[in-house]
């Protein structure tokens, strides 16, 4: 760690518009980088940890956004009261950025390669061929393995972690002494996610660069931070070195976000359910997708079968394009299959058409991923979770009363049936969504990534009141997610999808004690900060499987 | 390079049968106007002699039954036998030939000064929201929408023709004078200006708005951020990136008013007394011919569907994303 | 609801628009009161300018009342208008409700009609259909209807299919509702606000290209309309040029006040759109 600090922020604060729900984004931040340091900068969602890292660069969008006290120094050099030009300077050259959504963050009508050239053009007087072997250089650097292509093609031509390594390698391109790093793996698949980040640790042991991590995600803490800053609400609540943070953490919501945050679990009570009768028995489904006449279908689904027992919860994991969210939907019959079987008991849902589909729809119920668009903006939170009563014939009376019952079972109160979905916050949106599936009194839950696009502390609220009221109400679920830790906290049973199949499954803690297949390892050493967890003699135990610590860092 | 021949062919063929319906449409409005269809044909001006409307029973087969009558129709379309007009002495095939290139010729001037002046106004008003440009630009944009074509042609002739006398009232040029080259073409030009201006004013508006609209909403894009992170000037940003992605619903917009735009010559035109398409599917209106006025209609609805094909291509030209296919 | 209200009466130029529009009615309404019962009655000299001989607009090359045309006219421009509109905007729901909801061959089908429509210029499709029919006012509503569906049944596809897309028609879908109701409950108040402003647009619209057909002489000779007194007083511009300026002020007047209320129901129904 070097004594000298390349930047200093001092009590700053960024004003909102008015009307919002506080008044600074950012109140009286003061931290400093050393160089050669990871400081990751840890917080929920409105923590203002985006806007800060914005504020370093000025890329704030005034006049929405504005620093209104403090002070950021780089090397010395004031970076709030610059002028414009100079800010320019160093913008892409001395200090780099690179965000959250790669496909957004190029622009789509102009080649990568082209685009990469820019900072170069803008900054430095080169030869074209300079630039170019330049800029080829540092795309190996980053994995690539056909720098040519890359630069010819455009961005909707290349898959996510291409695009993303592109950009790192543009960011790094006049070797910056600061990386701002905005999320940069959030929006990746896991497998991805992990190459990048090794990827981004060993440029920085290399290059001996600053690089401040913004992320939502300990385990990504757990693997990359040398130092950690948490955020809260606008404020920097704890800062410190990433072990003291992490294992001892001083600050009560430290505390609590660590707490929350869901671990694997790999050892715990077994319950066998080979007794119980199977709910639902999905056999040899198949779909596939075509785009147009002309071209190659996508099977989502290839020969997927899948069976769940009374009382069971079977976790469906996977990568996105990986058939998890076809298969449920289409057993919720909210999508066709091409060929296959679905029992729900002794009646083959594939068989049902209307009138008889639509009774025994009841049985089957699903949560969704997104809390904002499952719940009809327009209607009144007690109207949605009743509808489903009405449409079956429930009389209004009694249709209240359970509605009234329901929200009380998730936590909400029967006065939220008054309300409109858009006055409560999305973990509470995702309750009013389980209440609703309940309403009916389903054998079958099927949850959709329900707690994916929740903030950490509201996950583990949902997933805790799913657990209790799936021990109350005993209803079997169907869990997906491509969260390896989450399925492990909450699914008796796990199948690992990829590109439409399923390559393993059996009972949670012997996929994940045992893998056998070689995808199932492969995610399991994608799952960021797991080394960390892990006890010794569980590290041992993965060793010995061949759980690789370190994947390799280029594409494929 | 090949992939977009291919897309060209796909979409002239695509073109076909769009046309093929147009012309049995046209066939079945005949058939719904009043009276008999060869007196129809013929026009109710009278001049046409007896002789000629048995003619045209026999071309049109208007004694046999419907689907021959059809075909025959097509047929006669398709070779650009679109019959003999009466009243203007020729056959309408030759007629609507010579009345083509003034028509282009407006609506070129209009669509040309809309979109340049929109782009340019657009852009303007963008770059401050609630300016004094921005708010300009919303009045000006308002009163166009809201004005009727034919209305603002004569306001403009009344104040700058009769008033000012700075620009001719009505015609193409004068045709007394048979000026030749470069004074001839200085002589269109100068009566190609009120028309011109008059036919742009809805499509200024229009791509005004737009313009507006698509660059604000292209700034607020993240690739506007990684850019300004690159360390480029607001200029630079705003020409290099920004522009290309707003020009991209203008083009649209332009095949999709190309409807429009026909219809608005014919207003003008008439106003103007220019002499192209829109003014001679006037005068069949008023001397009841009504093979004319099909005939004009054809060949706009073709004209329409060809301009939306170069637009298409236009538009895979710019955007990478659209796959030719 | 009340919200709604006072969103829009915070847009002055959205209640300007409305105070305009309720003029124009109350002319509308009030014609007879104040004109008499024919507006294509001689009333004194011919080429009288506005503000003299008691006349308001003057009177034009017949000796008609201006004041009394535009009375007149008004009626018949906001009747044609209106009813068009609902024609076109009834048929264009329909029409596109079924694609996006059903979607399919049927849907298939649907569209390549509505392309069909949007390729033939419009507006001389409408000179073609009145021509041939005929030149009453029932035929020029036929053929603004016909001319003016289209779009309304592009935009009902796609907002219905957008809307079929949404997670919570599945929740519906899943909760067992029945179709007609997941419609009539979900689907249609959502789409809504988009299908009211381009309704309300829509009038403006057909209220133009109505001028249009009656100034090219495509309307009814005996029903006094604004474009018929502009198409009318051509021969008189150079001298009595008010005969030609003030019914196409009123026509602006009409366009401009629909357009500033429909520019207002926008912003009102879809607050969360404003620009910064």
């Amino acid at each position: 760690m070097s004594t000298k600090t390349l930047l200093e922020v001092d009590n700053l604060s960024v004003t909102l518009p008015a009307g919002g729900d506080r008044e600074f984004a950012v109140t009286d931040l003061s931290c400093t980088l050393c160089p050669n340091e990871i400081l990751c900068v840890v917080g929920e969602s409105g923590s203002g940890k985006s806007v800060f890292a914005r504020s370093i660069m000025g890329l704030l969008p005034v006049p929405r956004l504005r620093v209104s006290g403090g002070s950021i120094r780089f090397d010395g050099q004031d970076l709030v009261n610059v002028a414009p030009s100079e800010m320019r300077r160093i913008r892409g050259n001395k200090i780099s950025m690179i965000f959250q959504e790669p496909m957004t963050a190029l622009n789509p009508l102009i080649r990568v390669g082209k685009q990469m050239e820019e900072v170069l053009c803008v900054h430095a007087s080169m030869g074209r061929e300079e630039r170019r072997s330049l800029i080829t250089g540092r795309l190996q650097r980053v994995g690539i393995t056909d720098p040519e292509r890359l630069l010819r093609s455009y961005p909707h031509e290349l898959s996510g972690g291409q695009r993303q390594r592109a950009m790192i390698a543009m960011a790094l391109l006049l070797e910056p002494r600061i990386l701002v790093a905005d999320e940069p793996t959030t929006a990746l698949d896991v497998t991805t996610q992990a190459k990048i980040l090794r990827l981004i640790k060993d440029i920085q042991a290399s290059s001996h660069m600053a690089v401040i991590f913004i992320t939502h995600d300990f385990g990504v803490v757990a693997e990359l931070a040398d130092r950690v800053a948490v955020m809260q609400q606008g404020r920097l609540v704890e800062i410190g070195n990433a072990k003291d943070v992490l294992e001892h953490p001083s600050h009560p919501y430290t505390r609590s976000l660590m707490e929350a945050v869901p671990r694997m679990k790999f050892r715990g009570p077994r319950t066998s359910f080979d007794k119980a009768p199977a709910v639902l028995s999905a056999q040899a489904l198949c779909k596939a997708y075509r785009a147009s006449r002309r071209s190659q279908p996508v099977h989502a689904l290839k020969d997927v079968s899948l069976r769940i027992r009374r009382g069971e919860a079977v976790g469906v994991v996977g990568e996105s394009g990986s058939g998890k969210s076809t298969l449920a939907r289409s057993i919720a019959r909210l999508v066709d299959v091409d060929a296959g079987q679905i029992l729900l008991g002794d009646t083959d849902l594939l068989r049902l058409e209307r009138e008889p589909l639509r009774e025994i729809r009841s049985k089957l119920q699903m949560v969704f991923q997104d809390p904002f668009a499952s719940l009809d903006p327009r209607c009144k939170v007690g109207f949605t979770v009743a509808e489903g009563l009405l449409a079956h014939g429930e009389t209004e009376e009694n249709a209240m009363r359970r509605t009234d019952e329901l929200l009380s079972l998730v936590g909400l109160g029967p006065d939220a049936k008054h309300r409109f979905p858009h006055e409560f916050s999305g973990g509470q949106r995702q309750r009013i969504a389980i209440a609703r599936a309940l309403a009916l009194g389903p054998e079958l839950l099927i949850a959709d990534e329900p707690v994916s696009a929740l903030d950490v502390s509201m996950q583990a609220q949902v997933l805790k009141l799913l657990a209790d009221i799936k021990e109350r109400l005993h209803f079997s679920m169907l869990f997906i997610t491509h969260d390896l830790r989450v399925a492990s906290q909450v699914c008796d049973y796990i199948c690992v999808m990829r590109n439409g199949e399923i390559v393993e499954h059996g009972q949670t803690q012997d996929v994940f004690a045992d893998p056998r297949h070689e995808y199932t390892r492969e995610l399991l050493s994608a799952v960021p900060g797991l080394a960390h967890e892990l006890s010794a003699a569980e590290q041992t135990c993965m060793a010995r499987i061949g759980i690789a610590r370190s994947p390799s860092t280029s594409e494929g | 390079m090949n992939e977009r021949l291919r897309f060209i062919w796909r979409r002239l063929l695509q073109g076909i049968p769009t046309i093929l319906l147009i012309i049995i449409a046209c066939f079945f409005l005949l058939k719904l106007a009043p009276g008999d269809a060869a007196e129809v044909l013929a026009g109710e001006s009278g001049a046409a002699t007896k002789e000629y409307v048995d003619t045209l029973r026999t071309k049109f087969q208007l004694d046999k039954p419907v689907p021959v009558q059809l075909a025959a129709y097509v047929k006669n379309v398709l070779t650009l036998d679109l019959g003999y007009s009466f009243r203007q002495g020729t056959s309408v095939s030759s007629l609507i030939a010579s009345r083509l290139v003034p028509t282009l010729l407006l609506m070129g001037a209009a669509l040309g000064f809309a979109i340049v002046a929109g782009i340019v106004l657009g852009m303007a008003a963008s770059n401050r929201p609630g300016g004094w440009v921005d708010q300009f630009v919303s009045v000006l944009s308002l009163l166009a929408y809201s004005m009727p074509m034919f209305w603002a042609g004569l306001m403009l002739i009344v104040v700058f023709s009769l008033r000012l006398e700075w620009f001719p009232t009505s015609g193409m040029e004068e045709v007394a004078m048979f000026h030749e080259g470069w004074t001839r073409v200085l002589d269109i030009a100068e009566h190609l200006v009120l028309p011109a201006l008059t036919l742009s004013l809805f499509y200024l508006a229009l791509f005004m708005r737009l313009m507006r609209a698509a660059m604000l909403e292209q700034r607020g894009m993240d690739y506007v951020v990684t850019a300004r992170a690159k360390g480029l000037t607001e200029r630079q940003i705003l020409t290099r990136h920004v522009a290309r992605n707003a020009l991209l619903p203008i083009i649209t917009m332009i095949g999709i008013q190309m409807g429009n735009l026909v219809g608005g010559s014919v207003i003008v035109e008439t106003v103007f007394g220019w002499p192209g398409l829109g003014q001679l599917a006037f005068d069949s209106l008023f001397a009841r011919d009504l093979n004319l006025l099909m005939g004009i209609f054809v060949v706009s609805a073709v004209l329409v569907v060809v301009v939306n094909i170069l637009v298409d291509i236009t538009y895979t030209l710019i955007d990478p994303r659209i796959k030719a296919a | 609801m009340s919200e709604f209200f006072q969103r829009f009466a915070r847009n002055r130029a959205a209640v300007l628009g409305i105070g305009i529009l309720a003029v124009i009615i109350v002319v509308a309404l009030a014609a007879p009161l104040l004109f008499g019962a024919d507006p294509f009655k001689l009333q004194g000299k011919p080429m009288v300018p506005p503000l003299t001989g008691g006349f308001l607009f003057g009177t034009d090359m017949l000796g008609r009342d201006v004041a009394a045309g535009v009375a007149y006219g008004a009626r018949t421009t906001l009747l044609i208008g209106v009813i068009a509109t609902t024609v076109a905007v009834t048929l264009g729901l329909l029409v596109g409700g079924v694609c996006g909801f059903f979607g399919g061959k049927l849907d298939v089908l649907l569209m390549r009609v509505t392309e069909l429509f949007q390729t033939i210029p419009s507006f001389l499709f409408a000179i073609v259909i009145v021509a041939i029919l005929g030149p009453t006012i029932t035929n020029v509503i036929v053929a603004i209807a016909l001319v003016t569906w289209p779009p309304v049944a592009r935009l009902t596809r796609g907002e219905f299919m957008s809307m079929c897309n949404r997670e919570f028609v599945h929740a519906c879908v899943c909760a067992g509702v029945q179709d007609w109701k997941i419609i009539l409950r979900h689907i249609l108040p959502n789409c809504a606000p988009a299908i009211i402003v381009t309704a309300s647009l829509m009038v403006a619209n057909a209220v133009l290209i109505e001028s249009s057909l009656s100034f090219l002489g495509l309307s009814d000779p005996n029903v006094m309309t604004w474009g018929l007194m502009i198409g009318a007083g051509r021969v008189a511009l150079r001298a009595a040029w008010w005969v030609c300026a003030i019914p196409g002020i009123a026509i602006l007047l009409t366009a401009l006040a629909i357009n500033l209320a429909g520019d207002g129901l926008n912003d009102s129904l879809n607050p969360r759109l404003k620009n910064a």
